[in-house]
């Protein structure tokens, strides 16, 4: 996806970081175990974050490998993964596809590459018929609204939003489904903004679509950020947690500002 | 009702950390996930759900306390008899739009008090504008803050309370409404000061980022 949603080191202790490292290796290992070597390519921080919420909220076993990857052959490093990573890694798969067809239709790349992903897709759509339902019909709106020039921002993150609350909810009948989907509203919102914020004068240069509306300026953009981070973050903490709260907090209060931070230093 | 502390085996008072762990503790135990199908398991869990909404969801305050099937009422609407029964018998005589109204409004309130948002929402907009009061806006408010939107729940309340300046349930919900910036920001400045940095978390995937650029040439 995009990778908003992720730890701030600065604001995380040795422990901390150690463990948000094997949760993301442990996403790789089982993209690559499930997907292969194209698997891995769809890795992203954010869908590291629905991990640990979901295995934190239904306690889910926990398994850890310690192997080297073939990026760093010489250093092994823990891996931990529970079943909620495979859940995560097939809505990860899900995403990278429909965001592939996106790139495709919209500027014409990734064309090839979406077709070797297609098979991938198909399968999982067949495990998850709500979720990739919700990813395509949302997709295919967004796209809609971009073509018509859609300037609504809150709107058009609220697209967003509705997709990201469909893939939080992992267990459709359970209690504490309204707050995963209420989460994901909130984050998916939160990351829609913020990658058109961070995009924005690129978009600009390229003469495409951007939906932050001429005339919005950085406060009215961090004030929308702020409603949404704060809601996700009221929202998250009602749930009955107690495995990775530090970690989850850092990323809900700190680690999701820090592409928004490092876009100020570079303005500055 | 039985008492809520009582049931995930607290004394009242407990804080909210102890609340979760007796939660956590018993739903490890009564789980469906855990226990199949037991119909005695799965009524405990309710019964412990329901505790748990009500001590963490609904936390002291009455004011958006609606209640749900288990419990004895919610505030607001005393005296009105349940959405189904009187959707059924006023399906007959269907013409008149305040009773569609009335009905939409209820159903509302039902889906609040099983926690489900989205629904409500649905079926708040089947009111036209023109029907729309006070208790439209707060309750799509309430449904919209529970369903992750709090830049809609804003505005539906700020209506509410354009229309019944004095409502004092509405100023409540409005107060926790923007209580929420100000919780958020003062938990983010007392402990997460560091300021963040490119190298601070790409050197984590960097390797990771590598390797998908290799990957991508080669396969």
């Amino acid at each position: 996806m995009f990778g908003y949603i992720l730890l701030s080191k600065a604001n995380a202790n040795k422990q901390e970081t150690k463990e948000y490292r094997a949760h993301y290796c442990g996403l790789c290992h089982v993209l690559k175990e499930k997907y292969g070597k194209k698997g891995m390519m769809s890795l992203s921080y954010d869908m590291v974050f629905l991990e640990l919420l979901l295995s934190d909220l239904y306690d889910q076993e926990r398994e850890t490998v310690t192997e080297s990857c073939p990026v760093h052959p010489l250093s092994r490093h823990q891996a931990t993964f529970t079943s909620a990573s495979r859940y995560a890694a097939d809505m990860e798969i899900l995403l990278y596809y429909y965001s592939l067809l996106d790139n495709a239709y919209d500027e014409k790349k990734d064309i090839k590459k979406a077709e070797e992903y297609k098979n991938y897709a198909e399968n999982v759509s067949r495990l998850y018929p709500r979720e990739a339902k919700a990813v395509k019909d949302g997709l295919i709106k967004i796209h809609e609204e971009e073509e018509k020039n859609n300037k609504d921002l809150v709107y058009m993150s609220s697209l967003f939003g509705n997709i990201l609350g469909e893939i939080f909810v992992w267990k459709k009948d359970d209690f504490f489904a309204p707050e995963l989907r209420a989460i994901g509203e909130s984050i998916g919102r939160f990351v829609y903004i913020m990658d058109a914020w961070c995009d924005k004068e690129k978009d600009k240069k390229k003469g495409i679509y951007n939906p932050i509306p001429e005339g919005m300026d950085k406060d009215e953009v961090h004030s929308l950020l702020l409603e949404s981070a704060a809601s996700a973050s009221e929202t998250f903490e009602r749930l009955p947690l107690d495995e990775y709260v530090p970690i989850l907090r850092n990323i809900l209060y700190s680690g999701i500002w820090v592409k928004y931070e490092i876009k100020e230093k570079k303005n500055d | 009702m039985t008492d809520p502390y009582r049931t995930l085996g607290l004394s009242p008072g407990a804080t909210d950390e102890d609340i979760k762990k007796a939660y956590k503790r018993l739903a490890k135990k009564y789980h469906p996930d855990v226990t199949g199908n037991d119909p005695k398991a799965a009524k405990m869990m309710q019964e412990i759900n329901a505790a748990y909404d009500e001590l963490i969801n609904h936390k002291g305050s009455s004011s958006y306390h609606y209640g749900g099937q288990q419990r004895s009422g919610y505030s607001g609407y005393s005296g009105n008899s349940g959405y189904n029964s009187s959707y059924n018998s006023q399906n007959n005589s269907y013409q008149t739009g305040d009773d569609e109204v009335t009905n939409a409004m209820r159903a509302a309130v039902n889906f609040i008090n099983s926690r489900q948002y989205w629904q409500a929402l649905n079926a708040l907009s089947s009111v036209p504008s023109s029907k729309r009061n006070g208790r439209w806006y707060y309750l799509s408010s309430i449904a919209k803050s529970y369903s992750g939107d709090n830049i809609g729940a804003k505005g539906d309340i700020y209506e509410a309370l354009r229309r019944e300046p004095q409502n004092e349930q509405y100023k409540t919900f409005r107060d926790r409404l923007e209580n929420t910036n100000t919780t958020y920001n003062s938990y983010r400045t007392t402990n997460y000061g560091k300021s963040n940095s490119l190298g601070g978390f790409l050197s984590c995937c960097l390797p990771c980022l590598i390797y998908n650029l290799l990957c991508n040439l080669c396969c």
